[in-house]
């Protein structure tokens, strides 16, 4: 994995040694070994090839390590999908503010922006499926 | 101690995934193109607008085959670090030696095609972060701020530019 590198100066990854009891999960858990035990606590060796996946953060028993608190996949046409939901929300948002008041603003899309996942579950079911999968069960 | 591998055939399985996942997107784009050659039929004559509409569909499909085929294949040699440029090159470098297989159409449209082949290779390029097991969030949005700009460009003069050789090859 050492061939791959990526934006450097961007990671966010800290951890605040006061807190941390050397129990060695981050390290563990880091799939590019960013992280190492250093008399008994945790220390970032090799910051550069954090990916952000937040693994150490989910596993830190103490909550010592902070990452990127944005939630998500590095994927550009998800980014741009999302900026695209939060800027028409915006634009939603400033038309009805100058008819209503703020906190009637509609809010139906989820954290990203959009519905994928219910989209994919009207795809899985269909009677016509459904009628295949019984003839299976019987 | 565990660490991820992104190996030939890991960034090769992906191919297809990305290739599927855009099919749809692939339809406008031919759809446009066969506008656009309806439009050169009523502008031009006949073999112009078959050779434009041969062009505009190649350089398309090689757009696509550069970023989401050929980028991740050859992934670990290539010079920058941000997707979007490699993307670029590779869909630079190709659609270059291309623009020799495409002799007799107007230097307005082989632009066009130039352009629209390096900017969907470099889209494609910058949208492969998202399969990589080594690209941060942060380092996405860094990309994404940096190459919009230039993808939104090179869309726009790809299309003044094949709508002008259209036009004022007659």
């Amino acid at each position: 994995m050492k061939n791959y590198r990526y934006i450097t100066d961007t990671i966010k990854l800290s951890i605040d040694s006061d807190k941390c009891i050397g129990c060695g999960q981050c390290i563990t858990v880091c799939p590019h070994r960013v992280l190492s035990l250093i008399d008994k606590k945790a220390v970032i060796v090799d910051l550069g090839s954090c990916m952000e996946c937040r693994a150490c953060e989910t596993n830190c028993p103490t909550e010592a390590i902070k990452s990127n608190p944005d939630n998500g996949c590095g994927c550009a046409i998800h980014l741009l999908n999302t900026w695209v939901a939060k800027l028409s929300k915006k634009i939603v948002k400033k038309n009805l503010s100058a008819v209503k008041p703020p906190d009637a603003v509609p809010d139906d899309t989820d954290q990203h922006g959009t519905d994928t996942v219910g989209k994919h579950i009207k795809n899985i079911r269909t009677p016509a499926r459904d009628k295949t999968l019984m003839k299976f069960v019987a | 101690m565990r660490s991820v591998t992104f190996t030939l055939k890991e960034r090769a399985v992906l191919i297809p995934v990305e290739l599927v996942l855009f099919w749809k997107n692939l339809i406008y784009m031919l759809l446009t193109v066969f506008l656009l050659s309806a439009l050169a039929l009523l502008m031009q004559d006949k073999t112009v607008a078959a050779a434009t509409a041969v062009f505009y569909c190649t350089v398309t499909l090689l757009g696509i085959t550069c970023g989401a085929v050929l980028f991740p294949l050859l992934l670990p040699f290539l010079p920058f670090t941000q997707f979007w440029i490699n993307g670029a090159l590779i869909g630079g470098v190709i659609s270059a030696l291309n623009l020799l297989i495409h002799p007799g159409l107007s230097p307005l449209t082989l632009s066009a095609g130039f352009l629209w082949c390096t900017t969907l290779s470099s889209f494609m390029a910058m949208n492969f972060t998202g399969s990589t097991p080594y690209t941060s969030l942060s380092g996405v949005e860094k990309e994404v701020k940096t190459a919009l700009p230039f993808l939104i460009g090179g869309t726009v003069f790809t299309v003044f530019s094949a709508l002008l050789g259209l036009f004022l090859s007659r």
